[in-house]
């Protein structure tokens, strides 16, 4: 129970998965990329509310600033568009960059996740060398190349 | 007097038979020496002194009319009138009385006394014309009950008839009410199947978003574990395990690629279809050099497009439909030293017909009911990769736009397919 968590300011990466293989997989993937920043595993929906905001319910933000999120959508307990829709009602979290990484391809997940504000939306591959590809892009992109506000 | 005889013409040849109720002898005789001397009507007097002989008279024989004077030994007053009624009611009944009284005079019409005779009764004159008179109006009335009871009848036999046509109309009626609450029973029934069916349809929709989630993500565990036990302990990995562990990770992918397959098939027939109008043209002029400029590049396909013109279709759908038949081609035209692909269209009467044509392996014609059935193929998985469902995919598609798929070939000679298209939309949106 709970979530193991590192020293939070150096935390760089959250990533939100309940299924264990791609937990390990995205963590092998960071590695083989040479993605050495911090990550922070929740697994499931209340776990990264709680992570981000302190509990399920709070509305403040944590003094947690990750680079990205890497969403799954389908979580147990609070799925994955409930969190994004969380994160991008608070004023201040809404600035954390969100990337949805799903299995889903469905039309409908998409259309909402961009509703909700998403600041992208990966389809997993089955393929591992195109998950290690996918993660690398997501990684070169949002935590090198991209610039947040401060 | 000329004018009287005329009318009494049938008095005159047939007595008046008259009926004389009178106690008094003297009274009776005047009465009948009166009648007598009148000449014009004959009359046919018989005497009955009290009540009991009138009505044994009346009992025994036919009268025309009665006189009647009220005051008799065994009875008097409206009594005897009352009486006389009962034995003949048919018959006029004229009142002779010494009473002039406007509230008995009443009294007696309203018992049907024909006329009322006062004091001076034995007027010559007044007593024949008064019995003449009563006769008539006796008829007339008579006549008036006749006709009123045959337009009684009339309107009896009309209203039997109005009443049977209203029972006809509304057994019609009720008949017709079954026929409606069947009607809307069924109607509820197709209304409870049609929710059933969406129901069912939302499950599917459901467990297509299941599969498309969850079948992943094992494979992906399969296909990623295979692939590091692969790469990053090499050095442990022999030969024959890295082919093993290559097939793992390939079977992986493919059954990642059918899961794919299966969603856009299923998807193909769940959708709405969105009619637009699409420009032919374009859409394979763009398939085509996509295919060319990135997808192979390698690959030199002599692709001869023929103008298709435009169609009301679903742009998305009628996209697959053209690229799982181009690469359809593609693929079965592989290894051909000048492979070549021709497109084109036809209008028909009221129709449009695509044919995509290649001079790839062909098929032999004996399966050709086969070609459109999910999962069944025609070739190995070895020499062509596919999971069997594109062209179920595509018949699917052609079908619910409310056209025809059928294909023609013939081993090592190539194939051709042909689609039809209706040219105007005949589905209800």
């Amino acid at each position: 129970m709970g979530v193991v968590i590192m020293n939070e300011k150096e935390v760089e990466i959250l990533l939100v998965e309940d299924n264990p293989s791609d937990e390990e997989l995205a963590i092998i993937a960071f590695k083989n990329n040479n993605i050495i920043n911090k990550i922070q595993v929740a697994r499931d929906g209340v776990e990264a509310l709680e992570y981000l905001f302190g509990s399920v319910d709070s509305e403040t933000l944590k003094c947690v600033d990750p680079m990205v999120v890497l969403l799954d959508l389908k979580l147990p307990k609070i799925d994955g568009l409930e969190v994004l829709r969380r994160i991008k009602k608070n004023p201040v979290s809404k600035k954390i960059p969100v990337v949805v990484l799903t299995s889903s391809n469905e039309e409908k997940d998409l259309i909402e996740s961009y509703r909700l504000g998403v600041n992208s939306y990966i389809c997993k591959p089955v393929d591992f060398n195109q998950f290690t590809e996918a993660l690398r892009h997501i990684c070169l992109y949002w935590l090198t190349l991209n610039k947040q506000p401060p | 007097m000329t004018e009287k005889k005329k009318e009494n013409h049938d008095m005159k040849s047939t007595p008046v038979r008259l009926l004389l109720v009178e106690s008094s002898k003297t009274v009776a005789a005047i009465v009948q020496q009166t009648l007598k001397d009148e000449g014009i009507i004959r009359f046919d007097i018989i005497h009955a002194d009290c009540l009991k002989k009138a009505l044994e008279h009346l009992n025994r024989a036919r009268f025309d009319i009665i006189l009647l004077n009220l005051l008799l030994p065994d009875s008097t007053g409206l009594n005897t009138i009352i009486k006389i009624h009962e034995q003949a009611l048919k018959i006029p009944l004229i009142v002779l009385t010494q009473v002039n009284n406007a509230a008995i005079k009443d009294e007696f019409i309203k018992y049907g006394v024909q006329d009322y005779l006062v004091k001076d009764w034995v007027d010559t004159k007044v007593l024949p014309r008064s019995i003449y008179y009563a006769i008539e109006r006796k008829k007339a009335e008579d006549e008036l009950i006749k006709h009123r009871n045959h337009l009684q009848e009339l309107v009896n036999d009309r209203t039997i008839k109005l009443e049977k046509e209203l029972t006809e109309r509304k057994k019609k009626e009720n008949e017709l009410k079954e026929m409606f609450n069947t009607l809307e029973e069924s109607l509820q029934k197709i209304k409870k199947r049609e929710k059933e069916l969406e129901n069912i349809n939302e499950n599917l929709d459901s467990f297509a978003y299941s599969v498309s989630h969850d079948l992943r993500a094992p494979l992906r565990a399969i296909s990623g574990f295979a692939y590091i036990l692969l790469n990053n302990y090499r050095d442990k990995v022999d030969q024959e395990m890295g082919h093993y562990l290559d097939r793992i990770s390939k079977g992986a992918q493919e059954m990642g690629q059918l899961i794919d397959d299966l969603l856009r098939f299923s998807r193909s027939t769940r959708g709405e279809i969105r009619f637009e109008q699409i420009d032919v043209d374009n859409l394979v002029n763009d398939m085509v050099r996509a295919h060319r400029d990135i997808i192979e590049p390698d690959r030199d396909i002599n692709f001869i497009i023929n103008p298709l013109g435009k169609v009301e279709a679903d742009k998305e759908m009628l996209k697959v439909v053209f690229a799982n038949l181009l690469l359809n081609s593609v693929k079965y035209t592989m290894g051909r030293e000048r492979a070549c692909i021709k497109i084109g269209s036809e209008q028909k009467e009221d129709h449009i017909q695509f044919y995509i044509k290649d001079n790839g392996i062909g098929f032999d014609m004996k399966y050709k009911d086969k070609l459109f059935k999910a999962f069944q193929r025609l070739h190995t998985d070895e020499k062509f990769t596919g999971t069997g469902i594109g062209l179920a995919t595509v018949e699917r598609i052609v079908s619910k736009h409310g056209g025809k798929i059928w294909a023609e070939g013939e081993v090592d000679k190539g194939a051709t397919f042909y689609f039809t298209l209706p040219s105007k939309t005949n589905t209800e949106d």
